[in-house]
């Protein structure tokens, strides 16, 4: 009897275990039952992340256990931490996702991990910053780091609102010994305590968890030897972004050490399409000199490619005076999308990344509110509501 | 009586020769010819069916325009376009492709002497395949001299296909467009007359390049939209080849094997992302003339490849089996 008892509970465990998280994202987004279905996720998730967090603690903290980035499907979004500002704001997401004046609640952001999901998104990327001054590590704790979301792994913010010297947005000389020490502190407490306790969804290569860093280009001085020490005391892989082919050997340095490349945004130049087919011919010359690089060093960087939607950066106080960038019909978009899409596998290795909720900029694709100022007219391409999502689907979407 | 006087007659008629081959000293042969000796005595041949004419006068120069009648191309691969694999060459997947060309022919103009010649063909191509047309702009060009036993000499090509709509996107196609461009030098030897018999070895040296781009077709985007690259291939070539020859008043046999090794310039970490850093072609050729009148004949090439086909990521290459009409001046 014992026995029939529990092979019975083995076999109904393991066709729980074989079917997986996938067969539970299908459940209706507006529905009563929609809390408790994303309970339902998290709980799963939070079971197997308990045991394999407590299993991979237990032993060598020179892996991580953790979710390979090559297997991941679908595009990475990009979330926040940040308050909605409506007068700063050229995006306005749906009440339901953000409210105006405040950080995306927990439940907010259970939603916002929905709505990835639901278009195709396979991980997202948590901007971050270790300095408690900013707040950011507890309100990622408070939705215990977008658990809804599935796999994740940070976007440490290394320029705005960091310790480094100077403090302000622009480049940071890592020559410095202060800068340094900040660098290597900011890794020991992010992988101590970001990493290491969520390691079963953080999303590594080869065991190495991924840091991302929106504007490496602006690290500059002997970056490279920093994060070569980096990383023989932790297991961690560095993705950087705005780098081109380099023009000194600090840069070449550099770019060296880093381990992949991902811009965050593709700038502002008026025409939206003179903009992603530079973006386009810009990746694969970098992948071509990439190819070079691995040649001689033996090491494979990744790249992933970057969509951006638009960009209009007019309502941020101070004015920074760049110009607008919309795409004049979704059209254009597609065919950034397309480009994207025919060069993965050859120019980029997977991806890509999109800025999800980045809403001063105007590129967040996050379902926003259809207002005058957001509305489509002839010649401009907004996408409000969800057409921007709608394109990401179409071309990045697997579910 | 009778039987004395035979009897004389028969002694006298053999001793003649008897005593002749005694007393006449004959010249000491040798098998090696000497120096000076000149044989006054043709030999006699036993079986007059091969006999050789005495050797004719040089020829002048000959003019040939070589004109295809069969429109077969070997090209790679649709499918090896649209899996953006084509820079890989040939590799276990699948790899040419014939069809028939369409339109005009290319034709072929050589200049041979006894000691040079120079080929030139080159044109348009156009093929239909199932759902797509392909177009190949392509010539090459071809010369070598020798002077006294050693040869030298030098190729050329350039090339390029454009197949619209080959890449099935989400929303929109995409063009593909092929350019390529390259070239060899050689030295070797060279044994007769290029008019007429000869036997040459060679060993060269040249670069390949080959440039892969795409363009999409977005109706509702009236701007020329960019080309971009798929690849770019660079490779050093290294030859070899011997070719022989044997011409009659009526007919012509040439048999040449080529040998042909590409080493990539910017070499590939990894032949799955980049393909092979070396590729190999080896091939026998084959052409047989045949002249029944002095300014009008048929020339049939035939060729068949060893190892790869490599040479179609470049530019397009003739079916095994081509005949020409060949007008000579």
């Amino acid at each position: 009897m014992f026995r029939s008892i529990s092979a019975g509970f083995f076999i109904v465990a393991m066709s729980l275990v074989a079917v997986g998280c996938d067969s539970l994202s299908g459940y209706s987004p507006t529905s009563p039952s929609l809390v408790t279905s994303s309970g339902g996720l998290s709980e799963a998730t939070s079971i197997k992340e308990i045991i394999g967090d407590a299993v991979a603690g237990i032993g060598d903290p020179k892996t991580i256990n953790g979710v390979e980035l090559l297997n991941i499907r679908g595009w990475f979004a990009n979330i926040y931490p940040w308050m909605y500002d409506p007068k700063q704001s050229a995006v306005h997401p749906v009440p339901s996702l953000w409210t105006p004046g405040q950080t995306p609640s927990p439940f907010q952001m259970s939603e916002q991990c929905r709505q990835i999901r639901e278009f195709g998104g396979g991980a997202v990327v948590l901007e971050y910053s270790p300095n408690p001054a900013l707040g950011w590590h507890n309100y990622w704790l408070s939705t215990g780091f977008a658990n809804g979301c599935g796999p994740f792994f940070l976007l440490y913010e290394h320029i705005n609102g960091t310790r480094f010297i100077p403090a302000d947005g622009g480049p940071k000389n890592m020559n410095n010994p202060n800068n340094r020490q900040v660098f290597k502190d900011d890794i020991d407490f992010m992988f101590k305590n970001v990493i290491l306790p969520n390691q079963s969804r953080y999303v590594t290569v080869n065991g190495r968890a991924v840091i991302y860093m929106w504007s490496s280009v602006q690290m500059t001085g002997d970056f490279a030897s920093l994060l070569e020490e980096v990383k023989k005391d932790y297991p961690v892989f560095f993705i950087g972004s705005g780098e081109g082919q380099p023009n000194n050997t600090e840069n070449v340095a550099r770019i060296k050490a880093l381990d992949g490349f991902m811009e965050y945004s593709l700038g502002g130049p008026s025409n939206y399409l003179q903009a992603v087919q530079d973006y386009n011919a810009t990746s694969i010359s970098l992948r071509g000199y990439l190819r070079k690089l691995e040649n001689k060093t033996g090491k494979r960087h990744i790249f992933i490619p970057t969509l951006q939607v638009a960009y209009d950066d007019t309502n941020i106080i101070p004015k920074r005076n760049n110009p607008t960038m919309y795409a004049r019909s979704s059209d254009e978009v597609k065919y950034h999308a397309e480009m994207i899409r025919s060069n993965v596998g050859s120019v980029y290795d997977l991806g890509p990344f999109v800025v999800y909720g980045e809403l001063p900029e105007g590129a967040a694709v996050i379902e926003s509110q259809c207002l005058f100022a957001t509305m489509d007219t002839p010649g401009r391409f907004v996408g409000c509501g969800t057409a921007r999502l709608q394109i990401l689907k179409e071309y990045f979407g697997w579910r | 009586m009778t039987k004395t006087l035979c009897v004389v007659v028969v002694l006298c008629v053999f001793a003649t020769n008897l005593f002749a081959q005694t007393e006449t000293a004959l010249p000491i042969l040798t098998s090696k010819p000497v120096v000076g000796y000149t044989p006054f005595v043709k030999p006699v041949l036993t079986c007059q069916c091969f006999k050789i004419d005495s050797p004719p006068k040089k020829r002048g120069p000959v003019l040939s325009l070589d004109i295809p009648l069969s429109p077969s191309w070997d090209m790679v691969q649709e499918e090896r376009i649209k899996n953006h694999t084509i820079q890989f060459g040939q590799s276990g997947t699948s790899w040419k492709e014939t069809s028939r060309s369409k339109g005009w022919p290319l034709p072929r103009i050589n200049f041979t002497s006894s000691s040079f010649r120079m080929s030139a063909e080159g044109g348009v191509i156009k093929t239909q395949g199932a759902n797509l047309s392909r177009t190949m702009t392509q010539a090459r060009v071809s010369l070598e001299g020798s002077l006294w036993f050693v040869l030298v000499g030098a190729d050329g090509f350039v090339g390029q296909e454009q197949i619209p709509g080959i890449m099935k996107g989400v929303n929109f196609d995409a063009d593909f467009l092929r350019s390529s461009y390259g070239g060899q030098s050689w030295w070797g030897i060279k044994l007769g007359d290029f008019n007429r018999n000869f036997i040459v070895g060679r060993y060269g040296r040249g670069y390949v390049r080959t440039d892969g781009e795409i363009r999409f077709i977005v109706p509702s985007i009236t701007e020329d939209l960019d080309w971009f690259s798929e690849y770019l291939e660079e490779f050093k070539t290294e030859s070899a080849s011997v070719e022989g020859k044997v011409k009659t008043k009526w007919m012509g046999q040439s048999v040449r094997v080529d040998w042909m090794k590409y080493s990539k310039v910017v070499p590939s970490p990894d032949p799955l992302r980049f393909g092979e850093n070396y590729l190999e072609d080896m091939w026998l050729r084959t052409e047989t003339e045949v002249m029944p009148l002095s300014h009008l004949g048929v020339v049939v090439a035939l060729t068949k490849d060893f190892r790869g086909q490599n040479r179609l990521m470049f530019i397009n290459d003739y079916s095994s089996v081509r005949v020409f009409i060949r007008l000579a001046f």
